[in-house]
């Protein structure tokens, strides 16, 4: 497999929004891909694999954030890392 | 991340630092916490912080996080600075052990002390600061 770029939009649906726990569990799993994975609110990108670098977008319940990710396994990563900030994997 | 973490502070700050650490990255590496009582004396502080930095010292050295410079805490890790390899820093927070212990780049212990020092300041805010001037934004 060669590097791929995949990108998808997804609604936040954890209850109390990505507070510190959700992105832990964020950084936890997206340290289990090979991709480099970013997420984005509007404009500001910031990197998945810091846990306050995810709050510091103060996303809420009903917030669109973006999951961008650059590698060999980079759609499954931005489709389960999607699962996990609309709160339906944990 | 093979440079050892230590937390030691006024009563269980430290321990109570841990939980919070664990309860957001379940995974986070074995890092120690050492309370400092006031009914203890200065030879059993020193005591129980070189145990623990002979256990927390993997070889690369340790990093000892305290809550605040001139603190007993302080002062008695300070004491270790030419005895041990070990480097101080003080004014402990969550933000610099949640990225301890998500950190993927090995460093040296001195380059570790200078980077998380500059990392806990950087994520001290005024919160509001950080929130989307238009709530509805991104959506």
């Amino acid at each position: 497999m060669t590097a791929a770029e995949y990108e998808q939009a997804f609604v936040v649906g954890a209850e109390h929004g990505l507070h510190a726990r959700p992105a832990g569990q964020f950084v936890t799993l997206a340290a289990e891909y090979k991709s480099e994975v970013l997420v984005s609110r509007g404009d500001e990108w910031v990197n998945g694999d810091s846990v306050l670098s995810l709050l510091s977008l103060a996303a809420s319940p009903g917030t669109t954030l973006r999951i961008r990710a650059v590698g060999v396994d980079a759609e499954d990563a931005v489709r389960r890392l999607g699962l996990l900030i609309e709160g339906r994997e944990s | 991340m093979s440079v050892g973490v230590l937390v030691v502070t006024h009563y269980s700050l430290g321990l109570e630092f841990i939980r919070a650490l664990r309860l957001i990255v379940p995974g986070a590496p074995e890092f120690y916490a050492l309370s400092v009582e006031p009914e203890q004396t200065v030879e059993e502080m020193r005591a129980a912080i070189e145990e623990t930095l002979k256990k927390a010292d993997q070889g690369e050295g340790v990093l000892v996080l305290t809550d605040m410079f001139g603190g007993t805490p302080s002062n008695i890790s300070l004491s270790f600075l030419n005895e041990r390899k070990v480097e101080v820093v003080t004014g402990v927070n969550l933000p610099m052990l949640i990225k301890l212990a998500t950190l993927k780049k090995e460093r040296t212990l001195d380059e570790l002390a200078r980077f998380i020092r500059d990392y806990g300041q950087r994520n001290i805010s005024v919160a509001s600061d950080l929130l989307p001037l238009d709530p509805g934004d991104g959506k």
